[in-house]
């Protein structure tokens, strides 16, 4: 056998099935070529448009470079996030209807093959568009407006946030019922990864900015020092996101209920991540700066996910409340038990919520932006901020507890739920104490809205960043919530069915 | 090779499958009948694994169903009523797909993918889109689906509801030479005529329990516990119903003209004990056979059309 036909060999066992179907069908869909000529198009005719703007008689191309840097960079992660984030809620439920579903489902496919093999496919995808990216990616680079070293680290963050966006896809396809609501949430999921891209283009652009004006840490090593560090940062996102994924088998479970789950490597990871969250976090409170805070900002993003994915999942998924709700408790629990679902939601949404306004606050921050954060008391603001953590992990913590009782055959995560629940309540307790003695300006129903802390904290630019940036976070679990009262109010009707005395009963005989 | 027991299984209060049992050969076809919602979905589905009974157990080529799901579903292979397909997927892309999913690889998997591509005759079909397939031809890529792994039991739900008359003789013929091969089926229809014609076995379910079960003619001797008689004698007589009356195995006669029916009683020895007399008495018939019962028939006999 030549060394080709055992390469072939070699590939040809390993490849993932399922990662070449969806390739096959990714490249066949007129949905991507027209996402890839966006991708191509926009930037091109956003740049036509500045060219006449600049001076001719300037011989300095460096901002027409920044500028082209800036509009394909933002039109290929807004794109990116959300098509790749649709695309992949898109095809998980395609395999969940029952008429393909049966059929992966009575083979040997391990589910979280399959799972892995959606995260692959989109990511290759990922790939193919840097394409239609690169060339303005190196005209930007050819007029001076991109260092080559930023160009490769912005790619590996894109990467990192695809990745990112490619797994809440899948996740939010594989929980809750399909149909109408999922359609409604696939929307908002799109919206969401197209603001979170156009939140990370910002970041990116400042850094950027601050990378080539050598502001970023005062000094070019201190430059190079902080890439580095953000490509550390960005890699063990990216790891953690791998990782996760092959491990994690709540996927596995939905698809197929006779898998056993990997409950204690599962745990492991969680438990790590958390952590690892709180070493970041008292590592910012003693030495703040901007590279430890978007260096370790990634890590608050993961652990929120972990969180969303635990109790949301575990706890709270709706399809499993009312299967299990309507025929066994009584209605009036119901309502109850879906407002508990929503709130397991928006608990977990709102960490990533958060932890996105946190990088935009960072960027301001590196780019030596007007952010009065510098200039107030950072250790202040950071306890305002994880309290506001604490009051919501809370909260998540009473609802996941509560629909426990109300559900008891969903086994979320007890020790890490508890963990939080005892950090939450020793943070809530601290912000309290700073209430009284040092911040008689914030109070209580400034914390219900990331928006209004950058009101305080920010200038108009990072607001309207808070803005863009919590808007769909909180459109998504709104609407989910409507979703919910609709449910509850057709599982009450058919409950109230099942009791009428006429309902035919199993108990005839032949 | 297939072994239902005692089989219970509801969805809430509605008892889907009240324990139903029965058993299946090797290289025979079982037809599972049934009016909609007796429960022949969710025994298929049990046994391929998609659902777990609450009760009983099911055995397939000796291994239990609810315990070892991953040694069955290598065993078995299940064609729902209707399975989807992925738009933009060529017929050859979907079955190496599924060739590559149950772990060919290589030189086996192009040379089992033509074996059962010539045996379902979609070599024509192999560049077509999915979407673009008709019904008959999906049914065939389903089956040749389902054979890639080689399983030793197929269970097909619905294959022939849909089909034109040529389909369906097409794919009945398949089913037959399946069998022939030495693989079980289990077959679901609505189209009782069919199943009659080539299942070795029948399973009547109703309400989530077994009504009859049994060979063609087991499942007739339960419904009709009589032979029914035809006979045309060559001139009308008078006399003969007085000679058939007189047999203590012959019931309700009727006459119309030379054709007589009646319900015999006794067995095939006191049959051709009738038959002689009646020569013997100088009546003279130019046929004298047992009526057999249409799968139609039995069925009616047997179910209500309740439904749970």
């Amino acid at each position: 056998m030549t060394f080709v036909a055992k390469l072939e060999s070699w590939i040809d066992r390993r490849l993932n099935p399922v990662m070449f179907k969806e390739y096959v069908l990714l490249m066949r869909s007129k949905t991507l070529l027209g996402l890839y000529c966006a991708t191509a198009l926009i930037p091109f005719i956003l740049t036509s448009f500045i060219l006449p703007l600049s001076d001719p008689g300037e011989h300095n191309t460096f901002p027409l470079g920044m500028a082209i840097w800036s509009f394909s960079l933002g039109t290929f992660l807004v794109i990116g996030c959300s098509g790749l984030a649709t695309m992949a809620m898109r095809s998980i439920i395609i395999e969940r209807d029952p008429s393909t579903g049966d059929l992966l489902a009575c083979s040997p496919l391990d589910p979280r093959r399959l799972i892995w093999g959606k995260w692959q496919a989109n990511m290759l995808f990922a790939l193919f568009g840097f394409a239609a990216f690169l060339p303005f990616a190196a005209a930007s680079y050819l007029m001076g407006g991109m260092d080559l070293f930023f160009i490769l680290f912005s790619l590996l963050a894109a990467m990192m946030i695809f990745g990112l966006w490619t797994s809440v896809g899948l996740y939010s396809a594989l929980v809750g019922k399909t149909g109408l609501a999922q359609s409604v949430r696939m929307s908002l999921l799109g919206a969401g990864g197209g603001i979170s891209g156009l939140l990370l283009s910002f970041l990116l652009s400042r850094l950027s900015a601050a990378y080539m004006q050598g502001t970023l840490t005062g000094s070019k090593s201190g430059n190079t020092l902080a890439v580095l560090a953000l490509i550390a940062g960005a890699s063990l996102v990216l790891w953690f996101t791998v990782v996760y994924f092959t491990t994690h088998s709540a996927a596995a479970r939905i698809m197929l209920p006779a898998l056993n789950p990997a409950g204690i490597r599962r745990q492991a990871a969680f438990v790590c991540i958390l952590g690892a969250t709180l070493c970041a976090a008292v590592v910012m409170a003693i030495h703040f700066s901007p590279v430890t805070a978007t260096c370790l900002m990634p890590l608050f993003i993961i652990a929120k996910l972990l969180f969303l994915w635990e109790t949301a999942l575990d706890a709270a998924t709706p399809a499993r409340i009312t299967r299990s709700m309507a025929l066994k408790w009584k209605s009036l629990l119901l309502l109850p038990g879906h407002v508990c679902s929503y709130m397991a939601l928006v608990t977990g949404l709102f960490f990533i919520d958060t932890a996105s306004l946190l990088l935009a606050l960072a960027a301001d921050m590196a780019s030596g932006g007007s952010s009065s954060l510098l200039n107030n008391e950072p250790p202040s603001i950071l306890f305002i901020i994880q309290s506001e953590f604490s009051l919501y992990l809370l909260l998540g913590c009473l609802v996941t507890s509560i629909v426990r009782r109300m559900a008891p055959k969903t086994k979320p995560s007890t020790v890490p739920v508890f963990l939080i629940a005892a950090g939450s309540i020793l943070s809530t307790f601290y912000l309290i104490v700073l209430q009284k003695n040092s911040m008689p300006q914030f109070h209580l129903p400034l914390l219900i809205n990331p928006v209004w802390w950058t009101y305080f904290i920010g200038s108009p630019a990072t607001i309207m960043e808070g803005f863009l940036c919590s808007l769909p976070l909180w459109g998504f679990p709104l609407g989910h919530f409507l979703f919910q009262i609709r449910q509850f109010r057709k599982i009450r009707r058919k409950v109230a069915q099942l009791r009428q005395p006429d309902h035919p009963t199993a108990t005839l005989d032949v | 090779m297939i072994k239902v027991e005692s089989l219970h299984r509801s969805f809430g209060k509605v008892q889907a499958l009240q324990g139903i049992s029965f058993k299946a050969a090797a290289g025979r076809i079982i037809g599972l009948i049934g009016p909609n919602g007796a429960g022949k979905t969710t025994a298929m589905r049990i046994l391929a694994t998609l659902e777990t009974p609450d009760n009983g157990q099911a055995w397939i080529d000796g291994h239990p169903v609810s315990e070892e799901p991953d040694q069955i579903v290598l065993k078995v292979g299940f064609m729902p009523d209707c399975f989807g397909n992925y738009p933009g997927l060529r017929v050859h892309e979907y079955l190496e797909f599924f060739a590559r999913i149950y772990g060919l690889h290589g030189a086996t998997r192009r040379k089992i993918l033509d074996e059962v591509i010539n045996f379902t005759e979609l070599t024509k079909l192999l560049d077509r889109p999915m979407e673009g397939l008709s019904k008959g031809m999906r049914q065939r890529l389903g089956l040749a689906k389902t054979l890639l792994h080689d399983p030793k039991v197929l269970i097909l739900d619905e294959p022939a509801a849909g089909l034109d008359p040529r389909a369906r003789i097409e794919f009945r013929e398949l089913c037959v030479a399946l069998a022939g091969r030495g693989k079980t089926l289990l077959i679901s229809s609505h189209i009782l005529s069919e199943l009659g014609e080539f299942c070795d076995s029948i399973v009547i379910l109703e309400q989530g329990r077994v009504v009859a079960a049994g060979s063609m003619a087991e499942v007739q001797q339960q419904s009709r516990p009589h032979m029914e008689i035809a006979a045309r004698f060559l001139m009308e007589k008078p006399g003969i119903q007085t000679l058939l009356a007189e047999s203590p195995f012959v019931r309700n006669v009727h006459l119309d003209g030379r054709l007589t029916r009646f319900a015999f009683t006794g067995n095939e020895e006191q049959l051709g004990e009738l038959a002689a007399q009646l020569i013997e008495s100088g009546h003279r018939f130019s046929t004298f056979h047992c009526v057999e019962e249409r799968l139609e028939d039995v069925f009616m006999k047997l179910t209500r059309g309740d439904v749970q």
